[in-house]
């Protein structure tokens, strides 16, 4: 089997580990990337990338997250394309005018996303949840300089959503900031995505085009992006006052790219290497955060499963899918509050053995059920579904 | 449009002579950006990105060494097309070669350049290019080199 794996320029975090499986079962690649100005047009990229699907033969193109000209590139040679995506959202303009393609296989990790699309006629995007690595990240030994009792790995996402505020009448920027008010520290339900419908977007963008401000005037949001900014901005929250609240019984170290300045109490340590590193700050970490971006309802974000991966202690946030294989306190540890979640970091810092055995249980679960072995056999065989 | 081209004199001592030449033989607005400038490479990275180029040139491969939390070149996170010409042996820039380029990336070796080497140092490479070897020392030949990627690329 030989197989075109496109890759966005920055490179996808689980590149490494999917080439590894596909080698592991003798299936060839060849590798392309590229940095999209616009995802839905691009002459040089189509012209490019055809030329290359017309002169080598592929069983399949191959994608971490979805490009709709990766997928008409495909989809004009009847060349099966087969998307993987760890992005919710996922962060294509007008996804729907492609996502139907007859080559198309997308797959992603939340169900209630999938749901979302196959209620709409989607039949060929399908849940399949993201993998890890165990025997690549067990091989990383432990390193004392990434010791700290508590850390946290991620984006406090700088949400564009103070720009749109700026440009709101009154009425639509309470309308906003009570329902980001309203979802936050609130785990197994999207008040946004309730709230949050066409009438409410038409209102903000009829505010834009009434403004005297003509920077305002040339503003409009659909209502996609107008959830996503919200969920951003709801996240950053969460993430900069729980670690805060932890920031002041314990020492917490954050890896981030971000500063944010109302983060007084936690140390930052700047970003990681996804390889390397982090997962030595997983194994470092007597407790490893994770804060799951509003906007995905129901899957389990691949930062949880790295730190299980790795041998890490998770304590997270409440997501509906982790009751699949997980279980509270036995192979992780889960929070439905702020104060619940302040609550198990107190009980388990005292807990050693305890965190220790559940860290163990909760890699060997990731091991067993979340590995790019069983998800390759998947997406390589045309799985109708993630069948684990 | 507007072209930054990209040096490091730390590297390679004598390059901005070269750099200088080429931003003025080119029809673009140009600017030379040397990586040897005292800034931090992401400073470097964030300061290219602000600049929003049509396109970029590297000479020597200089900025190749800035990568991201990936451990990817951080030039593939650039939209624009990219020509980056190498003078001197391929075999020298062995790691950076290897080093997984985005399809909008053409890389220039001088003709006399052998291709088994190219191609053994540089499998990774999109689009292979050869240049003339008297290409760079004239005005005329450089603007029509610079041309030629300019159409090959199809740069806005």
């Amino acid at each position: 089997m030989k197989i075109l794996i496109f890759e966005w320029g920055g490179g996808s975090y689980t590149y490494r580990d999917i080439v590894n499986e596909l080698c592991r079962r003798g299936v060839s690649y060849r590798t392309i990337s590229y940095t999209f100005r616009n995802k839905n047009e691009d002459e040089f990229f189509v012209s490019r990338f055809g030329r290359i699907l017309d002169e080598e033969r592929f069983d399949a193109v191959f994608s971490v997250n979805y490009f709709p000209l990766v997928s008409e590139c495909a989809n004009a040679r009847g060349v099966r394309y087969i998307a993987w995506c760890y992005d919710n959202p996922m962060d294509v303009p007008d996804i729907e005018r492609t996502l139907g393609n007859e080559v198309n296989s997308v797959y992603m990790f939340d169900r209630l996303q999938v749901e979302g699309y196959q209620k709409k006629g989607f039949t060929n995007v399908k849940h399949l949840p993201l993998a890890v690595d165990v025997s690549r990240l067990s091989a990383i030994p432990f390193d004392p300089e990434y010791r700290s009792q508590i850390s946290f790995v991620g984006t406090f996402y700088d949400s564009a959503i103070d720009i749109y505020r700026a440009g709101m009448n009154d009425l639509c920027r309470e309308y906003v900031d009570t329902v980001c008010n309203a979802q936050r520290g609130v785990y197994g339900k999207y008040i946004i995505d309730e709230y949050m419908a066409d009438e409410v977007i038409s209102e903000i963008n009829a505010a834009f085009a009434a403004s005297d401000n003509p920077a305002v005037r040339s503003m409009s949001v659909s209502l996609e992006r107008m959830k996503f900014v919200m969920a951003a901005d709801v996240t950053r929250f969460e993430r900069i006052l729980l670690l805060e609240m932890l920031g002041r019984r314990y020492d917490v170290q954050v890896y981030s790219r971000e500063q944010p300045e109302a983060a007084t109490h936690i140390r930052l340590m700047g970003t990681c290497n996804y390889y390397d590193e982090m997962p030595k700050v997983f194994k470092g970490s007597d407790i490893n955060m994770n804060i799951t971006l509003k906007c995905i309802q129901s899957g389990i974000p691949q930062r949880a499963l790295d730190i299980m991966g790795a041998g890490g202690f998770l304590l997270t946030n409440y997501q509906p899918e982790l009751e699949e294989h997980f279980e509270d306190g036995k192979s992780l540890a889960v929070f439905n509050s702020f104060e619940e979640a302040v609550d198990k970091a107190d009980y388990y810092m005292k807990h050693e053995a305890e965190r220790e055995r559940i860290a163990d249980a909760g890699r060997m679960i990731v091991e067993k059920h979340y590995s790019y072995s069983q998800a390759m056999g998947v997406l390589l065989d045309g799985g109708a579904d993630d069948c684990r | 449009m507007k072209v930054v081209i990209v040096i490091d004199t730390a590297a390679t001592k004598n390059i901005r002579e070269k750099a200088e030449f080429i931003a003025g033989a080119i029809m673009a607005e140009s600017e030379v950006l040397d990586m040897a400038n005292g800034r931090e490479r992401h400073e470097n990275y964030f300061y290219l990105k602000s600049l929003a180029p049509s396109a970029v040139i590297t000479l020597e491969l200089a900025g190749f060494d800035m990568k991201t939390t990936g451990d990817i070149i951080a030039y593939n996170t650039f939209t624009c097309p990219m020509a980056h010409v190498v003078f001197d042996k391929a075999y020298k820039y062995a790691d950076r070669l290897s080093c997984r380029q985005n399809l909008s990336m053409f890389t220039y070796f001088n003709q006399n350049e052998s291709d088994a080497e190219v191609k053994k140092y540089g499998q990774s490479i999109p689009n292979t290019c050869y240049y003339a070897d008297d290409t760079f020392d004239s005005k005329a030949k450089t603007a029509a080199w610079f041309e030629e990627f300019c159409e090959e690329s199809m740069v806005k």
